[in-house]
């Protein structure tokens, strides 16, 4: 019995084990795609608009500028189903009086979320027919899409200006906090909140299976006698046979 | 697998699965890697180690109440 339970606990242990480690494989494995992405090693941690090489550029969401969005306590909000300004302005320093200003061609626009480092979605509004300019604006219209079925919580974006080598020449990142019908109901969190309360029932019963290492030679006798695995000494009388049962009277014989 | 190995297992698991539930529910954020990772590897030591001893705990007081024998329990006729 008491094997059979602790092959039973046994299986049932590793249950959550897998869960976790499948889970785990699939939030590294889903974005590993964009891995390879050129513009993940890009240092988008700079919070002060950039100007690189001359270039002035911000993002705003629904109005208000990303830099108020700097960390995971002050992310921006997005419901379920809920559907984001995003826009881009950018234009070029230097120059006198605007004569002589360096001219960038950015032809693509993107926003990335990010999670365990990797990029979850990218969102991309290109402009196939871009020109070198000294300003020059995007506009999309973001929305977790499916996403919003599987993930909630805060996660940064990153907003990143491009050219068409594909050289990132601005990018900003912020926080967004991303919400769920019924506050926890997408499917990851009902999935942790189920291997929490498997684990917390696990371990509010853990307490039976400590007999399974326990000793059998140390247990007493339930009567207070002598245990049954002592030798019987001399004096000690043997052991009572067994009464024989009697024997039905014959057939016949009565 | 004892109560303390059991507790071991489970606080590890508990630790990981809370680090990601804070995130999922805005606590915490995870999105960037090295950090993410300082939040998984302590969370699944502090609870290892939290819940070996609560599952060690646990075992003491069941074999104190039962007696640590793994015998079934005397018939009323004995």
């Amino acid at each position: 019995m008491a094997s059979g339970r602790q092959r039973t606990f046994g299986a049932g242990r590793w249950v959550p084990l897998a869960a976790t480690g499948i889970l785990a494989l699939v939030l590294f494995a889903m974005p590993a795609a964009s891995v390879a992405s050129p513009t993940s090693s890009t240092t988008h941690d700079s919070l002060a608009p950039a100007a690189t090489s001359g270039l002035y550029a911000q993002a705003t969401w629904n109005g208000a500028n990303v830099r108020n969005y700097a960390s995971a306590t002050s992310a921006a909000h997005i419901g379920f189903n809920g559907v984001a300004n995003v826009y881009y302005n950018w234009s070029s320093l230097g120059g006198v009086a605007g004569v002589g200003a360096p001219s960038f061609t950015i032809n693509d626009a993107r926003l990335q979320i990010f999670y365990f480092g990797f990029s979850l979605a990218t969102r991309d509004v290109v402009n196939s027919a871009a020109v070198p300019a000294t300003t020059g604006s995007f506009t999309m219209n973001w929305s977790t899409g499916a996403l919003q079925y599987l993930l909630e919580g805060s996660y940064k974006l990153v907003a990143s200006l491009l050219a068409p080598n594909g050289t990132t020449m601005w990018s900003q990142a912020f926080w967004v906090y991303v919400a769920a019908p019924f506050y926890v109901g997408a499917v990851l969190p009902i999935v942790l909140i189920l291997i929490v309360i498997w684990e917390l029932y696990n371990v509010a019963t853990v307490g039976k299976y400590a007999m399974l290492g326990a000793p059998k030679s140390t247990a007493p006798p339930p009567s207070g006698e002598a245990p049954a695995s002592e030798p019987p000494t001399a004096t000690e009388s043997p052991p009572p046979s067994e009464p024989e049962t009697p024997t039905p009277p014959e057939e016949g014989s009565s | 697998m004892s109560a303390t190995t059991s507790g071991l297992a489970a606080g590890i698991v508990l630790g990981i699965v809370g680090v990601l539930l804070a995130q999922q529910l805005g606590f915490l954020g995870l999105s960037d890697l090295v950090r993410a990772l300082e939040y998984l590897v302590v969370a699944a030591i502090l609870g290892g180690i939290v819940f070996a001893v609560i599952g060690w705990a646990l075992g003491r007081r069941y074999l104190a109440r039962h007696g640590g024998s793994s015998s079934p329990p005397p018939s009323s006729g004995d």
